[in-house]
């Protein structure tokens, strides 16, 4: 074994005093419970502004998804990123990388980046999760828990992917119904290695959700979830941008 | 605590170096390596050889750690402080690490043409020639195929052999 520097010895050192953390899977269902307990409480302390069904609707004003790909290698204009902003309401998309940044209008519905028709532009934009789309036709997707886990592994396995990132890619497909996208964000926060990062939490357009983290091997995932109504507002993923 | 600490042996310096020359802070630096062992002791059993090697598993824990670390401002140096007791390098190991960072960079600037690499290539290169990484292991860090990664190093490769052959002090 290598010999260990002067600093390298005192950080094994401390290393050696540290207690493990006691394991905090219940943490995201507390606070999920507790966010629960607290939309209760002002639902019955103060009437409701919205009808019931409103809180049931997919994503906050304005309904733009916004999807971001990060690499590790920083450029000269700082951290390469590839973006995509959806906006399912005005069926506009957006690309933009460091090099390019366009939006395209009156995108048919619905709108899915690699969906046959799709201008060019955005398969070359399309991250490797989105190869999980060639395999899955969301419509043809179980509608119970077992079931859809033992899909998304299936699924997994196939494209050589972690639960967690088929999980988010479907999730961030359009026209998922209420319930579908309860049971895909159940699944998804009882992922092993999906963890809460923070809570309430900010996306890129200032939309309040709840931060969550994945482990997804080398790779890094985030993604941030309106816990109201199921829907995913955004998507971190570190990943390397084919060149 | 034991197979931590012999992972930590094995390969602790290999990280700090990898740390180093992406972040270019010793601070930084050294809290990222705690995170990255921190994360290791309090997941016991994580490492899944099927997936790759220990060196690749833990430079990929340290890629997801410098990641995210831009969005856990609050988190930064929480691992310093619970392994090293500080937030803060002491004078003697602020020195130390400085003098690896002078080392990186010392490194990186004689490979000459690195910076007209794609940055896919140039970080692939990097941790194959500076952080003495396999192409299956550096490939695994960076979350491609090993075939993918052996086909970037060689146009990397060939890339920068003209420049060595011109007589730069680009060392491929």
């Amino acid at each position: 074994m290598p010999d260990l520097t002067p600093f390298e010895e005192r950080m094994l050192a401390g290393l050696r005093r540290v207690e493990p953390a006691r394991r905090r899977r219940w943490l995201p269902v507390a606070l999920t419970a507790a966010a629960a307990a607290g939309l209760l409480v002002l639902t019955v302390v103060r009437p409701p502004v919205q009808s019931p069904t409103d809180v049931r609707e997919a994503s906050a004003p304005p309904a733009i998804r916004h999807l971001r790909w990060l690499s590790p290698h920083a450029t000269a204009a700082g951290p390469w990123a590839e973006e995509v902003w959806i906006d399912d309401v005005h069926h506009t998309v957006r690309l933009k990388s460091p090099d390019f940044d366009r939006t395209f209008a009156d995108v048919p519905e619905p709108i899915a980046l690699d969906r046959p028709g799709m201008p060019a532009e955005f398969a070359a934009m399309s991250p490797d999760v989105l190869a999980a789309d060639q395999h899955t036709i969301v419509a043809d997707l179980p509608r119970t828990a077992d079931a859809l886990g033992a899909a998304v592994e299936r699924v997994a396995k196939q494209t050589g992917r972690y639960d967690a990132e088929v999980l988010t890619d479907l999730l961030s497909k359009p026209g998922l119904g209420a319930d579908f996208r309860q049971l895909v964000v159940n699944l998804l926060l009882r992922t092993p290695g999906v963890g809460l990062l923070a809570a309430p939490a900010q996306d890129f357009s200032g939309r309040s959700g709840s931060d969550y983290t994945a482990d997804v091997g080398p790779g890094a995932l985030s993604f941030i979830i309106d816990m109201n109504t199921n829907t995913l507002l955004s998507m971190n993923k570190m990943t390397i941008v084919n060149q | 605590m034991e197979d931590t600490e012999a992972l930590y042996r094995d390969h602790v310096h290999a990280l700090l170096g990898y740390a180093v020359r992406r972040l270019g802070d010793p601070t930084e630096a050294a809290d990222v390596v705690a995170a990255v062992f921190l994360a290791v002791l309090e997941r016991p059993g994580g490492f899944d050889p099927s997936r790759g090697t220990a060196r690749s598993w833990l430079f990929g824990i340290a890629a997801h750690v410098i990641a995210s670390r831009g969005r856990r401002r609050g988190a930064e140096y929480r691992a310093l402080q619970r392994v090293y007791g500080r937030r803060t390098l002491a004078a003697d190991d602020l020195a130390e690490l400085e003098a690896r960072v002078d080392a990186a960079n010392a490194a990186t600037a004689v490979l000459a043409g690195l910076d007209d690499l794609p940055p896919a290539e140039r970080e692939l290169f990097l941790l194959v020639s500076l952080d003495e990484l396999t192409p299956a292991e550096a490939a695994a860090v960076l979350g491609i195929t090993p075939s993918a990664a052996r086909m970037r190093l060689a146009r990397a490769r060939r890339k920068l052999a003209p420049l060595a052959e011109k007589g730069s002090p680009c060392q491929t």
